[in-house]
């Protein structure tokens, strides 16, 4: 009999234990270091080429009947690999504790978004904490850890088509899970995020078919400030070419760091990308007063689209763990957004 | 084979083959440790011999280039334009395609080219030092322009010819910085506000209390090109094109440790990724272009060789590798690692082709009908393979296309062995009730004089240390299992 547990055995308790349905994992028992190296070769499962990828088990609620299968090309894999009736469209990449994602789900509710994060144990937070709020949205009655609701809703799932700029989530609270919002009301209900153990820097290919993504964000990636560990950021000129591959042309890349030298090496290989991004200027994604989705003075791209970014640019400010961070710290913040235009023609 | 001659002294195998043809005359280009060679096929004997990291008074000037550009200047050159680097194995050999120059990598990472006269003689005409070291080299059909793909997945592309006049004011820059600029004091670029534990805030204090200096990383200074880059370990690197409406657009195909075959615009627009060819589940190390047709061959830890239509990034087949190996003893429990590929002319037939396959550390070579390729698996009868006695393939070259001699250069090192072997692919056209076939049969052209040659140049002191520098496909098989909680 030694004393009362330590760290290691509480965290693998909580960890292994069944939860009651609904409850929320807690942070503190899934922390781990924040540097992990992306050139290792982990023991990481991945599919050799996307068609090969299995996404069923992460949103069940959007797979396909038979009816909706597309047929595909490769007809091996189609035989044997279940289909979803959509693509993933939305890609979180280093999610961390899963924030933006939380975010960003009734926002998209008829979207798939992925969260993509390279730690064992912070992946396994997220999605403890997925099929928990999943769960807390099919029955209202189990919420043991909300305290801030006013009274339920009767247990109706909206129409998932809805999304109106109103139903906008109430002011943010310092707590870092939108709990003041009963998840019943959720557009969605969750049922169309997860998240990945991945590692993006090696993978991206094998897990996204060409030009599928419309959405990408890096939020407060590593800066790996050594010269030598440059090759190891998340965002270089190797990389972008693989960004741009896996997205739509008019797909939006979104940056956010608060390490302005980072800021400055993101932008410069984005611009850099032979042509490949275009840059979305300050005055668009900047938040204006008053707004409410139907400010005039939009240029190029079309009013919708930009109060669309504008939206995406302020949950990416505010609704990450990092960014809540360097809020309380007084730090600055710097934010990129790149359009994917399409391919140069050929010379 | 080698226990019982350990008395006897070893002979270098020629690790590098290439074949060169100046007019009527046909020259094997030989590379022995550090040696290269060129034979005379007509004349059968030695034209010339070059040695690498010799300082004669064409390459004084460019030795200090080196110098500059070597990021770790103490292991091999010192900052000290008088000291001569030692002479380093070659690793690769590349003849350009209007076979006037030859372009040499040693294990140094240096690029050297030559000039090679119409007697065969070779002329040091540049030494260049890369930043990693190089693991695929090809010259562009225009004889102009050398892609180099290294190890750390990045591709070069570098003028053939170093224009005197570039490089001098490319070395006048390199030089004017280290003299004029004092050595950087070390400013970090985190903040107390980006910094957001304490440990890390303490660090960052003591940082900046610190007068730490950083050393001065010197800038390649010689012209060059950054192309595209892999996060992954690069392999493998081929340059390809194809004629779309009347136009001839180029592209880089690339391989990687981590299974992936890239296809991206050729330069200058090589950020644009065309495809990937995604379907092996162990790395790729030899990619091969099958002339005159849209098919791509990749090998490397699987046991099947990928065929695919590249252009559309499609697997059309899988070559059964494991078991056109299987009846032999030496391959049966052994991982396959393909250490080669290479397209040799059937003889006497024009446009008809083979492909070759060396396995590493295997005494064989897997023969392919290249017109069987591309129509799902190829028929049984189409692979033939070809025992090379106990030594495994080094390298691969044929010269004549019409005659099409093909010589493979072996890992023999008995004084009395045989380091290049000279074959001929003959193959039978598909007559309805046999298919068509390949057979592989020695010919005898090369003669007494190249067996004497065998047996001469380079001696080997330490075996095991030859094998590691050969051989080494295996070791990019990766061993996996890393618990991240032991990493962090």
């Amino acid at each position: 009999m030694g004393g009362p547990p330590n760290k290691k055995q509480k965290r693998e308790e909580h960890r292994n234990e069944a939860k009651a349905e609904g409850e929320l994992p807690k942070k503190k028992f899934y922390r781990q270091r924040a540097h992990a190296n992306p050139f290792s070769d982990h023991a990481l499962t991945y599919p050799a080429s996307p068609s090969q990828m299995d996404w069923t088990p992460h949103y069940p609620s959007f797979v396909a009947t038979k009816s909706e299968v597309k047929p595909e090309s490769d007809a091996a894999d189609e035989a044997t690999t279940p289909r979803l009736d959509r693509q993933l469209e939305i890609a979180d990449i280093g999610c961390g504790f899963g924030g933006l994602l939380f975010a960003l789900a009734p926002k998209y509710p008829d979207s798939l978004i992925l969260g993509l994060e390279i730690r064992t144990s912070v992946t396994e937070y997220v999605e403890q904490k997925i099929l928990a709020m999943r769960a807390q949205a099919k029955n209202p009655s189990v919420q043991p850890n909300i305290t801030k609701l006013g009274p339920l809703d009767e247990d109706t799932k909206p129409p998932k088509s809805e999304l109106n700029e109103d139903t906008k989530p109430p002011p943010t609270n310092p707590d870092p899970s939108p709990t003041a919002v009963s998840p019943s009301q959720v557009p969605g209900s969750y049922t169309n995020i997860s998240v990945l153990r991945a590692n993006t820097m090696k993978f991206l290919p094998n897990l996204f078919p060409p030009t599928s993504l419309s959405k990408i964000f890096l939020c407060f990636p590593d800066p790996h400030f050594k010269t030598r560990k440059h090759k190891a950021r998340i965002v270089s000129p190797g990389l972008v070419s693989e960004y741009a591959y896996v997205m739509k042309p008019g797909g939006v890349a979104y940056t956010i760091t608060d390490v302005e030298d980072l800021h400055l090496w993101m932008c410069s290989a984005f611009r850099g990308s032979g042509g490949l991004f275009e840059e979305v200027p300050g005055d668009v994604w900047e938040e204006r007063e008053g707004e409410d989705g139907l400010d005039g003075g939009g240029k190029g791209m079309g009013e919708a689209w930009e109060a669309e970014v504008r939206e995406d640019v302020r949950i990416m400010r505010e609704e990450t763990e990092e960014g809540k961070k360097v809020t309380r710290n007084g730090g600055q913040k710097f934010v990129g957004v790149w359009r994917r235009v399409a391919d140069p023609p050929w010379p | 084979m080698q226990e019982d001659l350990a008395t006897k002294v070893m002979h270098h195998p020629f690790q590098c083959i290439a074949g060169l043809e100046q007019g009527d005359r046909q020259f094997l280009l030989a590379a022995c440790g550090v040696e290269l060679l060129a034979y005379s096929i007509a004349g059968r004997k030695v034209a010339s011999k070059w040695c690498s990291g010799i300082t004669d008074s064409v390459a004084e000037t460019v030795n200090s280039h080196a110098n500059y550009s070597n990021e770790r200047p103490a292991k091999k050159q010192k900052i000290d334009n008088k000291t001569t680097s030692p002479p380093s194995k070659i690793i690769s050999i590349r003849s350009s395609p209007d076979q006037c120059h030859v372009v040499v990598v040693t294990d140094d990472k240096v690029i050297y080219v030559l000039n090679v006269s119409p007697n065969g003689a070779f002329t040091e005409i540049s030494q260049r030092a890369m930043p990693k070291r190089p693991c695929a080299v090809r010259i562009l059909p225009d004889s102009s322009t050398i892609l180099i793909g290294d190890k750390f997945g990045d591709v070069y592309s570098l003028p053939l010819i170093v224009s005197k006049s570039k490089d001098q004011s490319a070395q006048a820059e390199a030089q004017e910085v280290e003299r004029t600029a004092e050595p950087a004091i070390f400013k970090p670029s985190a903040t107390p506000l980006t910094v957001h534990t304490k440990r890390n805030l303490r660090a960052l204090e003591s940082q900046k209390k610190q007068k730490i200096v950083t050393p001065r990383k010197e800038p390649l200074a010689f012209e060059h090109r950054l192309l595209l880059g892999h996060v992954s370990m690069l392999t493998d690197m081929i340059h390809a094109t194809r004629e779309v409406d009347g136009k001839t657009r180029r592209y880089i195909l690339t391989a990687d440790r981590d299974e992936h075959i890239r296809v991206s615009r050729g330069p200058p627009q090589s950020h644009v990724i065309e495809g990937y060819c995604l379907g092996h589940t162990d790395f790729v190390s030899k990619i091969c272009l099958i002339p005159g047709s849209d098919l791509l061959v990749s090998g490397g830890g699987n046991d099947w060789l990928g065929v695919w239509d590249w252009p559309r990034c499609e697997l059309l087949a899988k070559v059964d590798l494991r078991k056109a190996i299987s009846h032999l003893p030496s391959s049966v429990d052994e991982k396959i690692a393909v250490s080669g590929m290479w397209t040799v002319p059937v003889a006497a037939q024009t446009d008809r082709w083979a492909l070759c396959v060396a396995c590493e550390k295997l005494p064989a070579l897997v023969f392919i009908d290249c017109s069987a390729l591309g129509d799902g698996s190829p028929a049984d009868t189409a692979v033939t393979v070809f025992k090379t006695g106990e030594a495994p393939v080094l390298d691969v070259t044929y010269y004549g296309a019409k005659a099409g001699c093909t010589l493979l250069a072996l890992d023999d090192r008995r004084f009395d062995g045989c380091r290049v072997r000279a074959v001929q692919v003959n193959g039978t056209v598909d007559d309805g009730e046999t298919g068509s076939k390949l057979t592989i049969s020695e010919v005898d052209t090369l003669g007494e004089p190249l067996l004497q040659l065998s047996a001469s140049t380079g001696t080997v002191e330490d075996n095991t240390a030859l094998d590691s520098f050969l051989y080494t496909t295996a070791n990019l098989r990766k061993r996996g299992g890393w618990d991240d909680e032991n990493e962090a």
